[in-house]
């Protein structure tokens, strides 16, 4: 177990409070939620990527930051009128 | 430990930090405008620190530029989503997102 | 012609070094590949550009004040640290939306790069979020979370300048 495994383990702890917003509040809080939870998922792929050593998961979090953006803009965008 | 070593773990702890108290920022918040502006640290701060805790140890490496990749991408596509977000929000609350009388004296709508 | 081979070139070389950098080996196999792969990204994006759905054009003395946002960013995410200190500890912090004077009444390619940019700029600090620009009123609407005096918009974007 080195830092970046204790990093990522502390970064999965954000995800809970991210959970909690998805679950309860209006439809925009709830986007808010996402939003966040795709960016610590994003760091947490990061992280891991060094802890096991693994230089495909930074593909994977540059993959998961560009499609978070697109489907968070996708979302805001249906949440104006239509949702 | 060289600089260099001790360097890694501190950004490492400070991006984390940083995450941890967007999300209860996130949480506790009790306006989606107000909890909008937490997503931001995590977006713009902790990947700067976590992506050069990463070069420090990769140096420029692909891994290194990979992880400076993905801070790039989240700095730059974090204030665009807000703008959205925020805008999405309004234009939900109001039918439209533009100035009202009260907001040019000042306050809360 | 020449300028859509220009354009096309600014979006290879870029793509082909990128591809480079991702899969770090110089096998032949890999390099022919990429250059396959730039080429028919560079199309994609020249044959987009070149239908004019979207007319921007950046004026660079706009990034002049571009240094001062690392600053700005950990002092909007020290504002947040503290608020949120006070909200959880009975003094809850509310936001609240702000007119801040923008003069923006064009409608060419450079007015409308210039409304993006500072959309963009004033939006990356955690402190503060464009909601929109009014051209006709020349006002921009933002809000904030811990309420600052004086204008978010970086000094070097609040002249309109000469158009097309």
């Amino acid at each position: 177990m080195n830092e970046w495994s204790v990093a990522a383990l502390a970064l999965l702890a954000g995800l809970v409070p991210c959970g909690v917003v998805c679950l309860r509040g209006s439809p925009v809080d709830r986007l808010v939620g996402l939003e966040l939870a795709g960016t610590v998922v994003t760091l947490v792929l990061l992280v891991l990527a060094q802890a096991y050593d693994r230089a495909i998961y930074f593909d994977l979090a540059l993959a998961l930051a560009l499609l978070s953006f697109a489907g968070g803009l996708v979302f805001a965008r249906f949440l104006e009128r239509w949702i | 430990m060289s600089p260099r070593e001790l360097a890694v773990p501190v950004l490492l702890a400070f991006g984390v930090a940083v995450t941890l108290l967007s999300c209860l920022g996130v949480l506790v918040m009790r306006d989606p405008y107000d909890r909008l502006h937490y997503t931001g640290p995590a977006a713009v701060l902790a990947p700067v620190a976590i992506a050069a805790a990463v070069v420090l140890e990769e140096r420029l490496s692909a891994a290194g530029v990979k992880a400076v990749l993905v801070a790039l991408v989240l700095v730059t596509t974090n204030p665009v989503l807000g703008h959205a977000t925020a805008r999405a929000a309004r234009i939900r609350q109001f039918g439209e997102w533009r100035v009202r009388e009260e907001e040019r004296e000042g306050g809360r709508p | 012609m020449a300028r859509r081979v220009g354009f096309w070139i600014a979006w290879y070389v870029p793509l082909v070094i990128l591809w480079l950098a991702f899969v770090d080996t110089l096998d032949p196999a890999e390099v022919a590949l990429g250059l396959v792969a730039a080429a028919v990204a560079a199309t994609a994006a020249e044959l987009v550009r070149s239908q004019d759905l979207v007319r921007f054009r950046l004026d660079p003395r706009w990034l002049r004040d571009v240094h001062r946002l690392p600053w700005q960013v950990l002092r909007d995410c020290w504002l947040l640290a503290v608020g949120l200190w006070r909200h959880c500890t009975g003094r809850p912090l509310r936001g609240t939306f702000r007119v801040v004077p923008f003069p923006s009444e064009a409608d060419d390619a450079r007015s409308a790069a210039r409304r993006a940019v500072v959309t963009a700029l004033v939006s990356v600090a955690p402190n503060t979020v464009v909601v929109g620009i009014e051209g006709g009123g020349g006002e921009m609407l933002v809000h904030q979370l811990v309420p600052e005096p004086g204008s978010p918009v970086p000094p070097s974007m609040l002249e309109e300048g000469s158009d097309e």
